[in-house]
């Protein structure tokens, strides 16, 4: 049966207006329900985009100590990552909280973040000051190092000591290491052994003469660690927490560290275009990090993992199990010289060494 | 409603006995349901996969650069290994469609045309392969095949057999595996309903088993070319296989290709969004490519009047025969993965397969894993809710698409919900980002991003392509004339439905609600791109577990995860045996 078209025309604006009349009811319904505010001291939500282990663990403990509800999206940093870029029009984060400053200096140059604020509830180390960028554009809370050796204490007698040392014979298809594209924090140890080989192109041919060994190329941590459990691989080239975490549980795991290792500090920076009470939650959420407590929030939060970092606020100590930096040769490549190469140098790698 | 859209009743129904308020109901439901199916279908899949795809030629439209118009992501994909990556996808999809198919004619004359034994047990083998994701069948042969896997553990390692399957051999063997039902589902219905007269006219008039086949094949020629769509459609977006083979197979890969540029900073969406376009419009040509062919002559041999073939009995040594053949196949495609997946998350590290190694050990550490019990429970009801509505919703396109051809908009229509499945997951979910964050929306007061709502939307914009090409082939065999009698008898068009229809389409719908059920309980992309704050679905919570711990505790909750959505599928399975009206489970027993 044909319908005229004014019926047709009537039918399709009855719809929409009534798509749209639901849309905007679910979407305020929701928006009146998670934003409530009271009349003295307005309070949002704050949303916390954090890829470290510890931090639902901080921001339940800030939750408390404050009453700021505190929403954590926990992902890695590649999903958080994207998700800021993508949400770029109109940005969901207060505070975003992951490992590596490279990233962040790059979030920095095309102005996302908030410039010139740093927490005043601990005081930093002489190390700990040398990671703040000098315009406070991110907030330095903890060190890691990338990458370390982890090997198997019963195959792997004397492991390797250099980045040289692993184009010998001897290394031929037992080395693994993660996709900086796809793991974060491998970024910088990338950054950090080209930037000590001498440069981007002198850096690409080491990647490739390392390839012609044999090297395998894993997802992330987790999953390069487990190649190394199955015997897959001899030596996990990894982020130096995810490998002592392992060693707690796998005593015939050990780590070493190369000459050098590349610093990876734990960042936490804060949304420039977030609304004024928000970025005010987010700068307590920073100073609560500071704090006596926050600090052993993070110490306590993922035992295994992100929670075995160093230090850098005065006072607190890190777990027995890591490492005194002070006797490891450590590399910090300028982040915001490197930052900027971050897209360029995973696309060369994915394209050059992992397929 | 369809039945009344397009085969109007003229003559006056006889007197009804609903109230007013439910004539007027009926009357504002027909006067309205086809626009708001459409409003739907628009909102929920075509928006969001346009923002993605426009992207790749406008970013400023969505501050991802300066310009408004370039071609610059064209150039930065169609190059390198990205171009490389786009060649593999293709050749694997089809080999894997050659292959599943291949499979699936086997099985279908097996368990449709033989009396073979165990046909119950095989068919639901089939449904199941359906359910398990792809990373777990490709961690499974791993699991086997690797250095220091199950085999490694028996001696039988071989650094050249692991090398052929970590490579485009094992690839294509995964993708053709979870192709199985997909190709199955297409060409069944057809093999079933051929009927063996054919079979006996070649027979009769001197043809041997070969020359048979020349007859039968054509025959069943349009199922096959379905069904090798289908499977190339859903093989070139499979993300799961690529995940685990293609970083160390030295094999770029499509969708691999899209994960990495949309992971390491700053994302690359340009190049991810030619990399979708290019995945779907490969779907869309070998759309047009089968519609071309099966234009150039006559296909149509399988009549009304065709008698239900009786089934093969196949002799002693032929039974043996067929249940090798089909015990072979469900190893490979169930066994090996299952073996892989309890090993994995079983066996203690650095220790060789014997029985005083394996412990529970990680199964015991998920008690403790904090927030487990509210991701299960979120995910369950988010994916029972998704199984109604990608049913419904999937119903009703199947039902528009059975009567294909009509209008330029039912063409159009089904070219969408199939290319659609050539989507990653990945890019429909960062296109609800671009499409429902946008500022404009807030100022309309429609503020849905990062509320459950998108969320749904986007599980449910997933689910709907495969849902709809499940239930094409049921529900394509309705005759329209059982509605119209329905009607004629009095029913209104809903009860006319429900009384005529869905007790002949019981077990399909049942079993598309448990595959998207299934599907929606364990979706990644979406539900990490897109779950709310505070919020945390199955799969994001799995793969937080595998970020934080050992990777046998990660197995060990994608186990539990499968046994749940396996025990469910069991529950609904016995409730429909105790409760369903008798005739719809009889008229459902030859369906599987």
């Amino acid at each position: 049966m044909k319908r005229p078209r004014l019926y047709r025309t009537l039918q399709i604006a009855l719809a929409l207006t009534g798509a749209a009349g639901v849309l905007a009811a679910c979407g305020s319904s929701s928006a009146s329900s998670s934003k409530t505010s009271s009349s003295k001291t307005p309070v949002v939500p704050l949303v916390v985009y954090g890829a470290e282990g510890y931090a639902p663990a901080v921001a339940k403990g800030f939750q408390q100590a404050t009453g700021i509800p505190t929403e954590m999206v926990n992902h890695s940093t590649g999903t958080l990552l994207a998700k800021i870029s993508a949400e770029a029009e109109n940005p969901q984060w207060g505070v975003l909280w992951t490992d590596g400053s490279d990233a962040y200096a790059a979030l920095d140059q095309q102005h996302y973040l908030l410039r010139g604020f740093e927490p005043t509830t601990g005081t930093l180390t002489s190390l700990g000051k040398s990671l703040v960028p000098a315009d406070q554009s991110y907030i330095p809370t903890g060190i890691t190092t990338a990458a370390a050796f982890v090997y198997n204490s019963k195959v792997v007698k004397s492991p390797p000591a250099s980045w040289s040392s692993l184009l010998t014979p001897q290394w031929k298809g037992a080395i693994g290491m993660n996709n900086p594209a796809i793991s974060g924090p491998t970024y910088t140890a990338v950054a950090s052994i080209m930037s000590q080989q001498g440069g981007v192109a002198k850096g690409e041919a080491y990647f490739k003469k390392l390839a012609a060994n044999g090297l395998h190329v894993y997802a992330t941590n987790k999953v390069t660690l487990n190649a190394l459990l199955t015997g897959a691989i001899k030596v996990a080239m990894v982020q130096n927490s995810a490998g002592i975490g392992f060693a707690m549980t796998s005593p015939n795991l050990k780590v070493a560290y190369p000459n050098k290792s590349a610093i990876l500090p734990g960042v936490l920076g804060i949304d420039g275009k977030a609304s004024k009470t928000e970025i005010a939650e987010a700068k307590r959420f920073a100073d609560f990090v500071y704090s006596a407590k926050g600090q052993a929030l993070m110490l306590s939060g993922d035992p295994h993992g992100d929670s075995l970092f160093y230090p850098i606020v005065k006072g607190t100590k890190a777990h027995s199990e890591v490492p005194n930096l002070k006797a490891i040769p450590t590399d910090y490549p300028n982040p915001i010289v490197w930052g900027s190469r971050e897209a360029s140098i995973n696309a060369w790698f994915t394209s050059n060494i992992v397929q | 409603m369809v039945a009344l859209a397009e085969r109007p009743i003229e003559s006056k129904p006889q007197e009804r006995s609903g109230s007013v308020l439910t004539r007027w109901l009926g009357r504002l439901a027909e006067f309205l349901g086809w626009p708001i199916f459409w409003v739907v279908l628009v909102v929920v899949l075509l928006v969001p996969t346009a923002c993605f795809l426009i992207l790749a030629i406008s970013p400023r439209l969505f501050d991802q650069g300066s310009a408004w118009f370039t071609i610059s992501a064209f150039r930065q994909a169609l190059t390198g290994v990205t171009l490389q990556g786009m060649g593999d996808s293709l050749v694997v999809g089809v080999l894997a469609a050659f292959l599943a198919v291949t499979v699936a004619i086997v099985l279908a004359w097996l368990l449709q045309r033989t009396n073979v034994g165990g046909r119950r047990l095989w068919s639901i083998s089939i449904w199941t392969i359906l359910l398990v994701p792809s990373y777990i069948i490709a961690v499974g042969w791993q699991v086997m095949l690797g250095q220091g896997g199950v085999l490694g553990s028996l001696g039988l390692y071989s650094a050249s057999y692991s090398k052929i399957f970590f490579g485009p051999v094992g690839y294509t063997m995964i993708l053709a595996i979870k192709g199985i039902p997909f190709a199955y589902f297409a060409v069944a219905g057809s093999i079933s309903a051929l009927g063996s007269s054919f079979e006996d006219a070649a027979r009769v008039h001197g043809g041997g088993r070969l020359s048979t086949l020349r007859v039968v094949i054509p025959m069943v020629l349009p199922s096959i070319l379905a069904g090798l769509i289908v499977v190339f459609a859903e093989s070139i977006a499979d993300f799961g296989t690529a995940a685990v083979i293609a970083p160390n197979a030295h094999f770029p890969i499509a969708t691999y290709n899209l994960y990495v540029a949309l992971s390491s900073y700053p994302a690359n969406f340009g190049v991810a969004a030619v990399i979708g376009c290019m995945l779907v419009a490969a779907v869309a040509v070998a759309l047009m490519l089968q519609k071309r062919f099966l234009k150039s002559r006559s296909y149509a041999v399988l009549g009304g009047r065709m008698r239900m073939s009786s089934r093969a009995r196949l002799t002693r040594r032929g039974q043996i025969l067929a249940v090798g053949v089909l015990l072979v196949i469900f190893f490979v495609a169930l066994g090996v993965p299952i073996i892989g997946a309890l090993v994995s998350s079983m066996l203690k590290p650095f220790t060789t397969l014997s029985i005083h190694n394996f412990t529970l050990a990680a199964y015991r550490g998920l008690f403790g894993v904090s927030g487990l019990g509210g991701s299960i429970s979120l995910s369950f009801k988010l994916a029972v809710l998704n199984g109604f509505l990608a049913l419904f919703l999937g119903a009703v396109i199947a039902r528009r698409l059975s009567k294909r051809g009509t209008t330029f908009i039912d063409k159009l229509l089904d070219v969408t919900v199939l290319a659609a499945i050539a989507l990653p997951g990945l890019v429909l979910a960062a296109g609800y980002i671009f499409a429902y964050n946008l500022p404009v929306l807030s100022s309309l007061g429609i503020d849905i991003y990062g509320t459950l709502l998108v969320l749904i939307m986007a599980y449910l914009a997933g689910a709907l392509p495969s849902t709809t090409r499940v239930l094409a082939g049921p529900m394509s065999q309705v005759r329209g004339s059982l509605l119209d009698a329905g009607r004629v008898h009095g029913s209104g068009l809903a009860q006319s439905w429900w009384r005529c229809a869905v007790p002949l389409l019981g077990p399909s719908l049942l079993w598309a609600w448990l595959l998207t059920f299934a599907a929606t309980f364990l979706e990644l992309p979406a539900s990490e791109l897109l779950a709310p704050p505070g919020t945390q679905p199955v799969a994001v919570a799995i793969i937080q577990v595998l970020g934080k711990s050992n990777i046998s505790q990660g197995t060990a909750l994608s186990i539990v995860a499968l046994l749940i959505d396996l025990g469910m599928i069991i529950v609904i399975s016995l409730l429909f045996r105790l409760l369903a009206p008798k005739g719809w489970r009889r008229l459902g027993a030859n369906v599987l």
